[in-house]
């Protein structure tokens, strides 16, 4: 991947949370296919690799956002989580897209 | 533009069992190479990070335990180590969803049980002498407000004195847990294991057997 390409929904959020204050890893919420599971610890240290680590279920009027996340124990992961939460409800209000139904984030990892 | 993330068409080698495909035996073996060559599918894996940092740990008090011990009592048996072995595979995957408030329509957010386990390890490891064997989250945690009672099994070094250390840990076990997660903890219980009992010496809740 390079900037001259254009990334794909679960990319860009992926890098999104990356940049949420609070978390410092974005885990892969489905199981990761062999032949790119190698690119993960790429992922795992946020180097810009094309991942998608953030699931998009995406039907008809229903737009699910699957994500889990390791966070600093620096602050309540409660308030990390509903800052990633709203990180990637924002995106989708600041893009002007239809908003996802549903936004599930999981802390998986704490410190 | 691809905005959907496809189903993987093979089984991966991610969801074998609770710790993401590895066995603590496997995640010693990384350990002991120093986490070198890199293993990209260990270090994407919480529950895998969550039994390193346990065995970590381990790796660390395990020769001080076994000094101080030997200095005052006879030395553990090697059951006391298998037996902590045993747990961190027991311990550390994810387990139930607890949830977390957010008065958003739509918002699902949670932590896992396996985190918070962690988040209590942890809680020992700043706790000079004592290491956590287990701990239990009883109670409705996937209901929020329910009430929930934390029950966690520790070792003592034989050089601390279990009435400072233990009512430390047990402060930190709870404010760790208030601070990090949304749960209603009504009380947390410690319970000092005594590192020479055997398997033999429990039944099959892990109660002394007497």
């Amino acid at each position: 991947m390079n900037d001259d390409t254009e990334d794909d929904l679960p990319t860009q959020l992926t890098r999104l949370l990356r940049n949420v204050d609070g978390v410092h890893t974005v885990y892969a919420t489905k199981p990761l296919l062999p032949s790119i599971v190698g690119a993960v610890v790429e992922a795992v240290r946020n180097d810009p690799v094309g991942m998608h680590l953030v699931t998009v279920n995406e039907k008809p009027d229903d737009l699910t956002i699957i994500a889990c996340i390791g966070v600093s124990a620096d602050e309540p992961a409660t308030v990390i989580c509903r800052r990633a939460h709203d990180a990637l409800r924002n995106y989708f209000t600041d893009q002007d897209l239809t908003p996802p139904a549903t936004v599930r984030v999981q802390v998986g990892r704490v410190g | 533009m691809t905005n959907t993330t496809p189903e993987p068409q093979t089984p991966s080698p991610l969801d074998d069992n609770k710790l993401d495909g590895f066995t603590v035996d496997q995640l010693s073996d990384y350990l002991d190479h120093g986490r070198h060559p890199r293993n990209p599918a260990i270090e994407a894996s919480p529950a895998a990070q969550h039994a390193l940092a346990a065995l970590s740990r381990l790796r660390a008090v395990a020769p001080r335990i076994m000094k101080t011990d030997a200095e005052y009592f006879a030395p553990k048996n090697e059951n006391w180590i298998s037996r902590i072995l045993d747990q961190i595979g027991v311990q550390a995957h994810a387990g139930r969803d607890i949830p977390i408030l957010h008065d958003v329509p739509g918002a699902k957010l949670s932590i896992s049980e396996g985190a918070v386990r962690a988040l209590v390890r942890e809680a020992g490891d700043d706790t000079d002498g004592l290491i956590v064997e287990r701990t239990r989250i009883d109670g409705d945690l996937e209901t929020p407000g329910s009430p929930v009672q934390v029950h966690v099994v520790v070792s003592t070094f034989a050089d601390a004195t279990d009435a400072r250390v233990v009512p430390l840990f047990q402060e930190r076990v709870i404010e760790t847990v208030r601070e990090h997660t949304d749960l209603v903890v009504t009380r947390v219980t410690v319970r000092v294991h005594d590192s020479d009992i055997t398997d033999e010496d429990l039944d099959d809740d892990g109660n002394l057997a007497r």
